[in-house]
């Protein structure tokens, strides 16, 4: 789909892994006549750490739970390692999940949570005890072993589940928006600690989450879906920096979107509405396309230029104080409206609404989006 | 603020309190008194003595009377499990569908109809010419009648009838709790369906059949209409015989079998309760 024709895709190319771990062939999923999952393409490889991010019901889980066994596709097929799993069973797949509710068995103690797998596949109790240790010492839990498992703080149950689906040694660990439940703070530490123990693995991930700062704090890859599809598949900066539509530049953080006219010659555009024309970054575009592009906040210099481009004289018409960034909308003169991000320790702060600023851009860090 | 605090309300407990005590407890305390007196020709002596106790302990007749009720008890609760427990299951599949609402109804009926009725009902059933007989030997299965009435089978059929929904509600109760992702955590980690079950679902499930065993056999023990109507009279259990001593002015023998029967209910009402409190159980409340 729209995943290739990013501009990034040279960068995207660079970090294909060489074995695919897990690939999903126009894959699709309906339920009572909605298409939950669209001809989702996708291949992970080995030791990835690829997320699929994506608004509620945008298909993420529905994939991840494909990729699981626990919803078999209507279509398309499923391989894990080069073999065909497409209607293989959960209880077959050399995966393992980490549910977003946990759901750890209430009635054992952490080391019977843990010893689950090992136990089903009959293996030695003094082989089953090592593992569970192993895997109690991989997520720092060892002494917890006799604890009924609910009665742990919620980071700790995290570890359980994560511990018990480890001790398994799948090929593939798939996680559910495990953090969900976890305030901020736990939530950044488990986050460092699950991207640190992916590459201590080298175990290939699949992680579902609906932030995209979540997605950033640890994927090698990302894929943007919505609507059942894949918008663009990419690394966390190719996604922001390169989003191939207006969905994925908006979803993925702020954003101006600017509207416009392609003007002859193919490498400038006129602004809707506007005088302005600005130049377009990357190969000549065909004159006269409507196009839209997108600028980060961020990339919106004040006071001091980053670019020959000419400085556009506003005025702010606000400003939030954001702790260590503040925020202004600016109206340009030329009749745009635009949002900056400015570091209040930089060399421009207190900016005040009324002000009167000159900004500029550079052409590189526009977006050209598709249609 | 929190529920249930205030004294107002507690004043509201009043007529309720002075009702069960001046209507229920002090006449139970009353004719329990009775055991402690001695009954001969046909009158109820006015000493105080523990020889009715004695004689139901010593006396093989009662103490079989005894063991009848336990045991009869005991099958009715067994029965209603195995057959409760898997329809319960089934419902869990069909939750929020149609066909769980009309096998709830399909359970749940026995309640709907007076006890008696439903005992007169198995009698049209399973009589020597009733329907069960009938289309077996119009089939040619069978040439003579088979004996299905007045005798343990009558009435252990017709209490597990009776009994069903009361194993059938604590355990779905219990079932519809259970995080149905605890399902899928089992397969992911390589349990088969039946694995599942055995290590997932039964122990998940037990807080509600020691319940519903709970129940079930509390209330099969003390049940008379059954083992009367059903039992014709070849069925001697507890309430049975309590019921026609009273009638016979037997009143301390009555007594002394009341007194055992609620040691009895209290005893097994006692083990499961301590059985549902170790932490292994305790630990399978739904939080």
């Amino acid at each position: 789909m729209a995943a290739d024709a990013s501009r990034g895709l040279s960068r995207a190319k660079m970090e294909d892994v060489c074995v695919p771990q897990v690939e999903l062939a126009e894959v699709e999923r309906v339920f009572g006549g909605v298409r939950a999952v669209q001809n989702v393409s996708l291949t992970i490889g080995k030791g990835e750490f690829f997320s699929l991010l994506g608004p509620s019901g945008c298909g993420k889980t529905t994939t991840l739970r494909i990729v699981a066994g626990f919803e078999t596709p209507n279509r398309g097929e499923v391989r894990i390692g080069g073999q065909g799993v497409t209607s293989l069973p959960a209880n077959k797949r050399p995966t393992n999940m980490v549910f977003q509710q946990l759901a750890l068995f209430p009635h054992l103690s952490v080391f019977e949570n843990v010893a689950f797998g090992p136990r089903l596949r009959r293996l030695g109790a003094a082989e089953i005890r090592g593992r569970v240790r192993e895997a109690l010492a991989l997520v720092n839990l060892n002494g917890f072993e006799e604890r009924g498992a609910t009665q742990l703080s919620g980071g700790q149950q995290q570890r359980v589940a994560l511990a018990r689906a480890l001790v398994n040694e799948p090929a593939v660990l798939l996680l559910d928006e495990p953090f969900a439940a976890l305030d901020l703070k736990l939530r950044m530490q488990m986050q460092i600690e699950l991207k640190a123990l992916q590459r201590r693995l080298g175990t290939t991930f699949i992680f579902v989450t609906h932030d995209q700062t979540e997605a950033f704090a640890m994927s090698d890859r990302i894929a943007l879906m919505n609507a059942g599809r894949v918008e663009q598949v990419g690394s966390p900066r190719d996604l922001y920096e390169r989003p191939a539509n207006r969905f994925v530049a908006e979803f993925m953080g702020e954003t101006n979107l600017i509207e416009g006219r392609v003007l002859p010659g193919g490498a400038r555009m006129q602004v809707d509405g506007t005088s302005l024309e600005i130049d377009l970054p990357g190969p000549a575009l065909p004159e006269g396309a409507s196009i839209a592009v997108s600028l980060r906040p961020e990339n919106v210099a004040l006071q001091e230029p980053v670019s020959t481009a000419p400085r556009l004289k506003g005025i702010v018409s606000s400003a939030v104080f954001r702790g260590p960034l503040a925020r202004l909308a600016i109206d340009l003169e030329a009749g745009l409206r635009i949002q900056a991000l400015v570091l209040n320790s930089g060399p421009v702060s207190a900016i005040a609404a009324g002000e009167v600023v000159s900004v500029n851009w550079s052409p590189t860090r526009l977006a050209v989006l598709q249609p | 603020m929190t529920w249930g605090r205030g004294p107002r309300l507690r004043l509201l407990l009043a007529p309720c309190v002075g009702v069960l005590t001046l209507g229920f407890v002090i006449p139970v305390l009353l004719f329990l008194t009775q055991s402690l007196h001695s009954f001969s020709e046909g009158q109820v002596s006015t000493d105080w003595t523990l020889a009715t106790f004695s004689m139901f302990i010593t006396d093989p007749f009662f103490r079989q009377t005894l063991f009848n009720s336990a045991i009869l008890s005991g099958v009715v609760t067994l029965i209603t499990l195995v057959m409760a427990y898997p329809v319960a299951l089934q419902m869990l599949y069909w939750r929020g569908s149609l066909l769980f609402s009309v096998l709830a109804l399909v359970v749940f009926s026995p309640v709907l109809v007076s006890i008696i009725v439903r005992a007169y009902g198995w009698q049209l059933l399973l009589s020597n010419d009733g329907v069960i007989n009938y289309a077996l030997t119009q089939s040619g299965v069978i040439t003579h009648p088979l004996r299905l009435i007045f005798n343990w089978t009558g009435v252990i059929i017709s209490m597990v009838h009776v009994e069903i929904p009361f194993m059938m509600f604590p355990i779905l109760t219990v079932l519809l709790q259970l995080q149905p992702s605890l399902r899928d955590a089992a397969r992911d980690l390589g349990a088969t369906e039946l694995a599942v079950w055995r290590r997932v679902t039964l122990p998940l499930s037990l807080p509600g059949i020691l319940a519903g065993c709970q129940i079930v056999f509390t209330t099969a023990i003390s049940a008379f209409a059954s083992p009367t109507i059903l039992g014709g009279g070849r069925v001697r259990v507890m309430p049975v015989t309590i019921f026609q001593n009273i009638v016979g002015l037997n009143w301390p023998m009555a007594a002394v079998q009341s007194i055992l029967l609620l040691l009895c209910s209290l005893l097994l009402v006692a083990i499961f309760s301590k059985v549902l409190s170790t932490r292994r159980v305790r630990g399978l409340q739904p939080a």
